[in-house]
């Protein structure tokens, strides 16, 4: 039971720590990738331009086929893909949990974090490009802390989401905790290791939404 | 050229895909001037601020502030901005007010004017907030430091927004509508800021739609109708006698409401 709780925790942990980073990264070259609106009439043939085209239907291909698809079925593309497609034998199946998870949660994340920026007005970037701040000072001074505050509550909800998915891992066979419960429960002919289970989930996520009420209540000093 | 002259700008044009929304704009404000900017919705009176402010891209003409050029014009009449440290030097010299004062919600009042000059300017904290306190303090806000922008009323945050502009100390500043997105009752208190900094002989380009207040606070009056410059003159000029056929127009227009 122990060892499957430390498995679920260190999925939940790890995926957030490659989610967080790399959803942020994802909107960044979202961003950069972005045409101007007002079509530059001496446009002319520019190897830049197809190039951010192209990253930027790379981009949306990948939000959409990790959004658009379960979950689950991802845990099995990337535990059995590298055996079917490049004959590649022994892929570990805790790391492949994590890159299915890590790369899944990114795509949400990095939803997430593009609809806190894409909520902060225009004037906020101009008020602060008005007083001198360089890009980065605005970014970091400006708009982010704004972005934190907005994106709390939906964050709390993915975390949420991330804390019972973990369970899908066990379909690549990894001994998480409902695996583990589910083991036990067969072995035994009882239903309490799903109770066990359960109240696991309910523990680890009432943990994780005290953590954002307290955030949150925190980010309350200002409108 | 004079040297009394800080802002100089000379034939710009500018479009937006085909609408030519500055047509050969011409323009000086000398030191310790406030120039009114009036004019109909859509004449291009914010394009020009937001020219001026490098918001937006000129097509052609020059601006020089300060006696810096800004952008010039080359041979084949295509602009050539100065470079990025000359244009940073330059948007120091100039301060804008918005109309919808964005003020940085996160931030207290204190630090809504003390962050560009500590972390833009690289003075020390302590000044910074002697120089935000003093600001205030004019603009009667001296207990409102600890507050948040949603804390205060439109014409407090507009009061705000002044000072944190002047917390730089500006060469030039410009406003843009300054009181159209208050309630009327809120007005008077901006409008009365403004018209303490024109009595210090601060240099100001006000873009407005309060005519009484240009009229008694400008130095001197621009009327601007289709992105061109129509008529300028002192206020009793533009308001009491006005050249041309279409400013008194729109002046007997907008008397009539
Ligand atoms: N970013 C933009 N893209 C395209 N057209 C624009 C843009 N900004 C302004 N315009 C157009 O330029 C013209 C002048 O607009 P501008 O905002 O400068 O007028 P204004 O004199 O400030 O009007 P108002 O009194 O309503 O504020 C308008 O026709 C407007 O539609
Ligand atoms: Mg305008």
């Amino acid at each position: 039971m122990f060892s499957g709780m430390g498995t679920s925790l260190a999925i939940f942990g790890l995926t957030l720590a490659i989610a967080l980073p790399l959803g942020l990264a994802v909107v960044a070259l979202q961003q950069a990738t972005k045409l101007p609106d007002v079509s530059i009439p001496h446009g002319r043939f520019s190897i830049r331009k197809y190039l951010k085209l192209i990253l930027r239907f790379i981009v949306r291909a990948y939000l959409l086929i990790m959004r658009g698809t379960p979950l689950m079925l991802q845990l099995f593309f990337f535990y059995f893909g590298p055996y079917y497609i490049f004959g590649i034998r022994g892929a570990d199946r805790f790391v492949m949990a994590i890159v299915a998870f890590g790369l899944n949660y990114t795509a949400y994340f990095a939803e997430i974090y593009r609809g806190g920026i894409e909520s902060i007005s225009i004037g906020q970037y101009e008020a602060a490009e008005a007083l001198g701040f360089t890009k980065s000072q605005t970014f970091f001074k400006i708009i982010l802390p704004q972005v934190i505050k907005r994106i709390t509550p939906p964050m709390g909800n993915e975390f949420m989401s991330l804390v019972k998915d973990t369970a899908l891992a066990r379909v690549i066979a990894v001994a998480e905790m409902f695996d583990v419960a589910a083991k036990a429960a067969s072995g035994s002919a009882s239903t309490i290791p799903f109770v066990m289970a359960g109240v696991f989930y309910l523990i680890m996520n009432s943990v994780v939404e005290q953590g954002f009420k307290r955030a949150e209540r925190k980010l309350e000093y200002y409108k | 050229m004079k040297t009394n002259e800080i802002l100089t700008v000379n034939n710009i044009r500018k479009s937006f895909g085909s609408n030519l929304v500055l047509n050969d704009i011409s323009l000086t404000v000398s030191k310790g001037e406030a120039l009114a900017v009036i004019g109909p919705s859509g004449s291009g009176k914010s394009t020009l601020l937001r020219c001026i402010n490098q918001f937006e891209t000129i097509d052609s003409g020059e601006i020089l502030v300060d006696g810096e050029p800004m952008v010039t014009t080359n041979s084949d009449n295509a602009p050539v901005y100065a470079d990025k440290a000359a244009l940073r030097k330059i948007r120091l010299k100039i301060g804008l007010v918005f109309q919808n004062f964005n003020l940085f919600p996160h931030y207290s009042v204190l630090r809504n004017l003390t962050e560009a000059p500590v972390s833009v300017l690289n003075i020390p904290k302590g000044d910074a907030e002697a120089i935000a306190y003093g600001l205030l303090d004019k603009m009667g806000l001296s207990e409102k430091a600890e507050a948040f922008p949603y804390q205060l009323s439109g014409g407090q945050q507009q009061r705000v927004s002044i000072a944190r502009a002047m917390a730089l100390s500006p060469e030039i500043l410009f406003f843009d509508e300054p009181t159209s997105a208050l309630d009327p009752e809120l007005t008077g208190e901006v409008l009365k800021i403004i018209r303490s900094l024109a009595d210090e002989k601060m240099t100001m380009v006000i873009v407005t739609h309060e005519m009484a207040f240009a009229r008694d606070v400008a130095d001197s009056v621009i009327f601007m109708d289709s992105g061109v410059v129509v008529e300028r003159g002192s206020p009793e000029e533009v308001f009491g006698s006005a050249r041309e056929e279409r400013t008194r127009q729109f002046l007997e227009r907008y008397t009539r409401g």
